[in-house]
């Protein structure tokens, strides 16, 4: 087992990582930017490393200083928590080089999840449902004819390098296709320093629904149910819930038997996401895999009570898992709502600024995981996640309004700063999503209402 | 950011063996891209098989983050190390350590160390050695001036922007 885990991240993620760290008697190292030095996940952890100046690429994203920071505390593995590191599979490798474990899979399974048209191909074997279109990289003007010829429009051209959001072109008509494609090459080359993409049938408002798994490294694989995350701003999530509301149980069970399968067929070890899109005729389709812990994850700890990141750290140690899938039973809904310092009468532009008054709900069933406090500072280096409010009840219902309630005992004020939870409170209250009939536009559905009715649009 | 590929010379590689030309020409290719690339180099790869060895390289990016979770906001300029920092009486400078690393006050073992209290600092002078990822790197002064304070043990642990010197530039 690990004496010592230095978790190279911030904010909310690196302290949710350190406590569960402590509840296992693992020492841990909390490294951090000079803008980060009073954080408190930087007091939280047993001792601290500060790596380098505000910028990412200096800092969280250093992997010499993260190493050297690991080296010189004698840290016998490190936590990436999301984002930063997380998915380099550079990072994972060096990790390994240098003696030190690494709390995710191996870096050449890193490698071809990273390349999404390998991923594709990989889970095309396992059998699971693709969207028509290229399964590989397409290098030709021809390529990209014959795979439109096969999906129809609209399609989707994305980035193999991509994710999160980024390098994605929606196409409507054949005469757009040729140019959409050069473009996408040109930006996939400058966001991710590879200009390989792929096309795929689009579908206009679909769900999305993600499934996670956990997988040790002696072949055993279970999942623990399925998060909807369909609750999106500019392609990154807002608030997610479990169980997806409005899905049969039988495709609920397809989902979930197709995530293990596909992670099966990868030799998939520790905790990991496997995305999917859902149409409106309840047809599923897989879209990535996310090889890390997940913002959206403690929904899922609210209903199965198991602790991913402890799972994580276990599996990683090398121990088998203890969980096997009989012994997962999903209680219960749950629901995370984030709170982001973004303003979202302005597309949801980031603020930043000293937080003058930051208190958070308490009650029943309810979970804040952040880490900051009155008198901190939302630094403008980082993503403007400010808290993740958790709440979990019996039913849907009870958890929309517990949901609701604690939303409504945030009080977060600062001269610059904006928060979402008013906003996230609105989505709350629309009809369709309290009918679970919402898709991937209904927040910018929500927004343009919102701009006409207060007359700013 | 952008990646370039360079194919190493074609003459290199008898396949499944690494012979000493392809290690000089895999050598040879990384320090003409160093020495040709107009900014810094993120990460340089190198890959070998039965084709050949590949050097890639990924040129800084700028301002776009390469990651998807965090942000820099538009119009942060990175900052560069801490460098010296003026105490109140502005007659003294701080040196801080520029990186991670183990602080060596000598150049090896047993020598007399770089400079000690007392010591006069001519500008661009070595003062300490940070060890890094193997790599030594020379902390040097930014101004003459004479060393007040000796603020950290020869081989102890610091962080970036952890104080090394004292220096008094008046």
């Amino acid at each position: 087992m690990f004496e010592k885990i230095l978790i190279a991240n911030r904010g909310e993620i690196a302290l949710r990582v350190a406590r569960t760290c402590r509840e296992l008697g693992i020492r841990t190292v909390g490294v951090h930017s000079t803008a980060d030095a009073d954080a408190d996940f930087v007091r939280f952890a047993d001792e601290s490393v500060c790596i380098g100046p505000p910028p990412p690429k200096a800092s969280y994203l250093n992997m010499a200083a993260v190493l050297q920071a690991a080296a010189q505390t004698n840290a016998d593995a490190i936590h990436p928590g999301y984002g930063f590191l997380s998915e380099d599979a550079d990072f994972a490798e060096a990790c390994r080089a240098d003696g030190v474990g690494f709390i995710g899979p191996s870096p050449e399974l890193m490698k071809q999840i990273a390349d999404k048209a390998v991923a594709r191909a990989r889970m095309a074997e396992a059998g699971l449902p693709m969207l028509p279109g290229s399964v590989s990289e397409l290098a030709t003007e021809d390529d990209v004819r014959r795979a439109a010829g096969r999906t129809g429009y609209p399609l989707i051209i994305k980035a193999t390098a991509g994710g999160g959001g980024r390098g994605m072109r929606v196409v409507h008509e054949a005469g757009e296709l040729l140019d959409a494609y050069w473009q996408n090459r040109a930006n996939a080359r400058r966001l991710f320093g590879h200009d390989g993409v792929y096309l795929e049938r689009f579908l206009t408002g679909p769900r999305h629904v993600e499934v996670q798994v956990l997988a040790d490294h002696h072949g055993n694989t279970v999942h623990l149910g399925e998060r909807d995350c369909s609750v999106q701003r500019r392609h990154q999530k807002l608030i997610e819930e479990t169980p997806a509301s409005g899905l049969s149980a039988g495709l609920r069970d397809r989902m979930t038997a197709a995530a293990v399968a596909g992670a099966r067929h990868i030799g998939y070890q520790g905790a990991g996401t496997f995305e999917f899109l859902v149409d409106d005729r309840h047809e599923f389709y897989f879209m990535e895999i996310n090889c890390r812990i997940q913002v959206e994850h403690p929904v899922t700890e609210a209903v199965t009570g198991i602790d991913l990141i402890r799972e994580q750290i276990l599996v990683a140690a090398g121990q088998p898992l203890s969980l096997r899938q009989q012994d997962i039973h999903n209680r219960g809904a749950a629901i995370e709502i984030r709170v982001q310092t973004e303003d979202p009468a302005h597309d949801f532009r980031p603020t930043a600024g000293r937080l003058d008054r930051f208190a958070v709900p308490g009650g029943p069933f309810t979970r804040v995981d952040t880490a900051t406090r009155a008198g901190a500072s939302v630094p403008p280096f980082y993503d403007s996640l400010l808290a993740k409010l958790i709440v979990w009840a019996p039913d849907r219902a009870q958890a929309l309004a517990r949901a609701d309630r604690a939303l409504s005992e945030f009080d977060i004020h600062g001269e610059n700063l904006s928060s979402t939870v008013d906003f996230t409170r609105t989505v709350l209250a629309d009809p369709d999503f309290r009918n679970g009939r919402h898709d991937t536009g209904l927040v910018g559905r929500l927004t343009e209402n919102q701009g006409e009715s207060d007359g700013h649009r | 950011m952008s990646v370039d590929t360079f194919a190493v010379s074609k003459a290199s590689p008898v396949a499944g063996q690494t012979t000493r030309s392809t290690l000089d020409a895999v050598t040879d290719t990384v320090v003409r891209i160093m020495c040709e690339s107009a900014g810094p180099l993120r990460r340089v790869s190198v890959s070998y098989d039965t084709d050949g060895a590949r050097v890639e390289v990924d040129l800084d990016p700028g301002p776009a983050a390469p990651h998807g979770q965090p942000t820099e906001s538009p119009g942060t300029a990175p900052t560069g190390p801490t460098g010296p920092t003026a105490d109140p009486a502005g007659a003294h400078q701080v040196i801080t350590s520029p990186m991670v690393g183990v602080v060596y006050l000598a150049p090896e073992p047993n020598a007399d160390t770089f400079v000690a209290v007392d010591s006069e600092v001519q500008a661009g002078q070595q003062l300490c050695v940070v060890e890094a990822m193997k790599l030594m790197n020379a902390v040097r002064a930014e101004q003459a001036g004479t060393v007040v304070d000796v603020l950290v043990n020869d081989g102890a642990a610091v962080e970036y922007g952890q104080p090394l010197f004292t220096i008094d530039v008046a």
